[in-house]
């Protein structure tokens, strides 16, 4: 058993300990949790639970939001994941667990990590607890790893079930986890098969209704579709919506860590059909410099075609996201107006409207960190239909075969 | 696009048109790719005209919280500033003096890009507020501005004056016809068309009222926008939130279980560099008449149907209504009032209040009041609402206390409990923002012993970071045409009528000496006894 001080997800040095075994006991988890707690209080001088002494009443508390059950493939991943869900900047679970379905094996295949923290998240609030659990098992225990992660959860919260990486299928334990939590977070930045990936997420939304459902790529995109939305705020451009024949869509081309901006791009081309009813007869066709397909929009005898291109970029700033989306419509409302990222903490939009002078500005638009994705997203995870929508048009883009 | 507050209000059917189109309030989503983005507040496209721009309101807050806003693309892209103001500055010496107040104050780290692009929409007109042809200048602007920066003729005036200037101002924009008088059944000429105002709004109700009428006289009530940051905080709009997003409290939010509140506005800090303007204001019209009435009548009001516009401010001002301004003779019954001496904060020792600069030796201004006012209602009759504020005192807190009654019959007497304290719901605004609930409940052992323990909700165990700054919050709903967090005329007037009287009695009143209290301390002893005569104590925050 190894018990310390890590200085894992962040400067922080938070209190760990953990051990292997031959299958893993609730009630010890509990009981190691409550000894690090105890020697946490006698690290910071201060009980837990009783209030601090100083010029200012804090008490500490845990955290009332959420439980998070993140699910991995390795214990790498699961590192990872524990990293990232020990340095959320607000927001933190109540509980945070991260299984990896395939441990290292050997004499005692189950390993255990227990880490908490308490942290003041915010200058005016009291300090918090944060407590993340990491379990590996060896392959084929998908069963009884979820039902540990079942009985671990903190009491009348929602349960959200976290996919760090790639849904690699098939996978009993996501199968298993995704019926009786309140929502499903991907993130499929790092998705080889974006097209899989994506119809994961499509088959997810059909489980119920009321499934809170989100991907991390699309919480990135937000800035991006308010930009597009604001443009046509002005009563001048809205009319020119109808009459969108070009939409070039530029996205990151994958890295070394395999991430990309691809899902990005389906997701916005997916939105853009959703919200202006254009039809998407089949997926996309490859091109030497990327792919477009011709959509359909308006209705009988009105029926126009708006050409969608997508490409890679070659930007050193796209935080593995979008570089560029551009939308141009002909004709009387003839009009282009494009958004690119310009810089790690920049996005210029510009426009060009007849009759008026053309207009570029820059917002001030970081590329936010996986962690604060996380937090943002797990706040404000619930039933988001326009995102159903454009995943229901993203998920048939895609070719198949086409992958990394 | 028909402006939101056209949609929300339906015209005047009383000298101030007050009254909503219960079934309209919604805006309806014109464009597609809006749906779905209701949470994100992004302002249409807008030209906004601060007058007084050189002055501490402009630097401290509107221009760093502006800047937030476009780095944020919470503005649209050709939002545009105009700066008014008696300077003789050029557009880049207005660029120059506003680069700085940003870099000082604003939460987004200025760079050059950004800076150029921001500044791109920032133009300055130079001119006294009574000078005609500075009007005539500041409209070729704005046209100028709607031609190229696609502002369509949305118009947004914000008064960052001192009052004085409000009645010049407003009547010199309606007489050049910048701006136009719009209501639900006129179509607006160009564009939208709005007027922001800063608290005070009058010292005294005749002077609010001839401010109002000012106004009215030029444009629609649902075209004035009167600023109480208060009403922007995000832990004042919780309030709202908890009493009617939760069956659980609504059933005893009444006179059958509420034994009485308290409202508590306590600031430790003294006058600072505001002598002159606290010296003719004091803490009833800084603090008690505006920010603790707003807090009062959340406190008390009946369920809205909406939350929205003026089927909020109806509620609000309908309580206002019912308080029952303290009786002239009686007004020292009612109320306790006292001025800081020279004591210690925080282990540190602290000027008096005459010893403040800009402050006269023999000032009789009051920085602190309490006060005890009885809504005279079906909910609150015979309830005690006891408000106090003042400056110095030992630790900066907001908050809203409410105590419930004593349980009517305690059965746990033989086991040797002979009291409980009754249940006591705490609102801290600020700071340690949260709710918590103080209730009885057994020590653990084999007797039946009782203690009172705190359920506490914190924002920030539940939230983590803070939301948006008040300033911002009001200014793009101000820009969106969303009236719920701005004061309106009645709410305004009504506050007055009920601190006149007090105004009146105290200035009859000869002050021989204005009971004083140490600074670090909660207030005079007249305050304690004003309380306590009702058989009540004040609470410790």
């Amino acid at each position: 058993m190894m018990t310390g001080v890590a200085a894992i997800g962040g400067a922080d040095q938070k209190l760990f300990t953990g051990w292997t075994a031959d299958s893993v006991e609730v009630t010890r988890i509990r009981a190691e949790l409550s000894e690090l707690w105890r020697s946490w209080a006698t690290l910071h001088g201060a009980p837990s639970g009783d209030i601090l002494p100083g010029d200012r009443e804090q008490v500490f508390m845990r955290p009332s939001t959420v439980n998070v059950i993140a699910v991995t493939e390795t214990i790498e991943e699961a590192q990872r994941t524990a990293e990232l869900l020990l340095s959320l900047p607000d927001y933190s679970p109540s509980r945070s667990i991260v299984l990896a379905r395939h441990g290292a094996g050997g004499g005692q295949p189950f390993a255990v990590q227990l880490f908490v923290d308490e942290r003041v998240l915010h200058r005016s609030s009291s300090p918090t607890r944060i407590e993340v659990i990491v379990i590996s098992a060896p392959p084929g225990h998908d069963e009884a790893l979820a039902s540990i992660a079942t009985t671990l959860l903190v009491p009348d919260l929602p349960d959200v079930l976290y996919v760090p990486f790639e849904p690699v299928a098939p996978n009993p334990l996501l199968h298993n986890l995704r019926e009786s939590c309140d929502g499903i977070l991907v993130d499929t930045v790092s998705a080889r098969d974006a097209g899989a990936s994506l119809e994961f997420l499509r088959a997810c939304a059909s489980i119920r209704n009321t499934l809170g459902l989100g991907d991390l790529v699309w919480t990135r995109l937000r800035t991006w579709r308010d930009l597009i939305a604001q443009f046509y705020d002005q009563p001048a451009a809205l009319a020119s919506l109808e009459f969108i024949t070009d939409v070039q869509i530029v996205h990151a081309a994958s890295g070394p860590d395999v991430r990309s901006g691809r899902t990005a791009a389906l997701l916005i081309a997916g939105w853009l059909a959703s919200r202006l009813g254009w039809r998407t007869p089949g997926e996309l066709i490859p091109t030497g410099t990327g792919y477009r397909l011709t959509l359909r929009s308006g209705g009988r005898g009105k029926s126009r075609e708006v050409l969608l291109h997508i490409s890679e970029g070659t930007s050193d700033f796209s935080c593995a996201s979008l570089e560029r989306v551009t939308l141009t419509a002909t004709g009387d409302q003839a009009s282009t107006f494009s958004v690119e990222r310009v810089g790690e903490s920049a996005i210029m939009t510009s426009s060009s409207t007849p009759h008026v002078p053309d207009m570029t500005r820059l917002v001030h638009s970081s590329c936010p960190p996986d962690n604060v994705i996380l937090a943002a997203k797990l706040r404000r995870l619930r039933i988001d239909p326009v995102y159903r929508d454009a995943l229901e048009i993203a998920a048939t883009l895609w070719p198949e075969g086409f992958d990394l | 696009m028909i402006p939101a507050e056209l949609i929300g209000d339906i015209p005047a059917t009383s000298d101030h048109d007050l009254h909503d189109e219960p079934h309209a309030m919604f805006e309806q989503i014109v464009n597609p790719l809006r749906e779905g983005m209701t949470q994100i507040a992004t302002a249409p496209p807008c030209a906004m005209v601060i007058f007084g721009v050189s002055g501490d309101l402009t630097s401290r807050k509107l221009m760093p919280s502006l800047y937030d806003l476009a780095m944020t693309s919470r503005l649209a892209e050709g939002f545009s500033i105009i700066g008014v103001s008696r300077r003789e500055w050029t557009d880049e010496q207005f660029r120059d003096e506003m680069r700085r107040a940003v870099e000082a104050h604003a939460r987004t780290p200025v760079t050059q890009d950004r800076w150029d692009s921001f500044a791109s929409g920032l133009f300055y007109v130079s001119g006294n507020f009574d000078d005609e042809s500075m009007y005539e200048r500041l409209g070729a602007r704005l046209d100028e501005v709607d031609r190229e920066r696609r502002t369509e003729g949305n118009r947004l005036f914000y008064l960052a004056t001192p009052p004085s200037f409000y009645i010049t101002i407003i009547n010199s924009l309606g007489e050049r016809d910048l701006v136009e008088r719009q209501d639900f059944y006129r179509a607006p000429k160009i564009g939208w068309m709005r007027l922001v105002v800063e608290k005070p709004i009058g010292n005294d109700l005749a002077s609010a009222r001839e401010l109002n009428h000012a106004m009215s006289e030029v444009v629609s009530e649902s075209q004035i926008y009167r600023i109480d940051h208060y009403l922007g905080k995000e832990t004042v709009q919780n309030a709202m939130a908890f009493r009617f997003a939760n069956v659980l409290f609504e059933p005893v939010w009444n006179r059958h279980y509420v034994d009485h509140m308290q409202i508590t506005v306590a600031e430790s800090l003294g006058v600072e560099n505001r002598g002159t303007y606290y010296e003719e204001a004091g803490a009833v019209r800084d603090m008690l008449q505006s920010h603790m009435l707003q807090l009062l009548s959340i406190v008390a009001m009946e369920p809205p149907a909406v939350f929205r516009g003026n089927a909020v401010r109806d509620e609000k001002v309908k309580v206002l209504r019912s308080v029952i301004p303290p009786p002239g003779a009686t007004v020292k019954d009612f109320t306790a009032r006292g001025q800081y001496a020279a004591g210690f904060i925080e282990g540190k020792t602290v000027p008096g209040y005459r010893q403040e600069e800009d402050i006269a030796p023999t000032s009789t201004t009051e920085t602190f009041v309490a006060m005890k006012l009885n809504i005279d209602n079906w909910r609150w009759a015979d309830v005690p609402f006891y408000l106090r504020t003042g400056k110095r005192m030992p630790r900066r807190v907001t908050e809203i206390a409410i105590q419930f009654q004593r349980v009517p019959h305690l059965m746990f007497q033989a086991a040797g409990t002979t009291d409980v304290e009754p249940n006591l719901l705490t609102l801290r605004i600020q700071p340690d923002e949260g709710i918590s609930l103080r209730f009885a409940a057994k020590i653990p052992g084999t007797t039946m012993e009782l203690r009172t323990v705190r359920m506490d909700f914190a924002y920030g165990a539940s939230f983590g970071s803070a939301g948006a700054d008040a300033y911002e919050r009001l200014l793009i709903d101000a820009m969106m045409g969303d009236q719920t967090l701005f004061a309106r005329r009645d709410e305004v007037e009504t506050a007055w009528h009920i601190i006149d009287p007090v105004l009146a009695a105290w200035q009859a009143e000869e002050v021989t000496g204005l009971p004083l209290y140490e600074a670090g301390t909660w207030g005079p002893e007249k305050s304690d006894a004003l309380i306590e005569r009702d058989g009540r104590v004040w609470r410790r925050p």
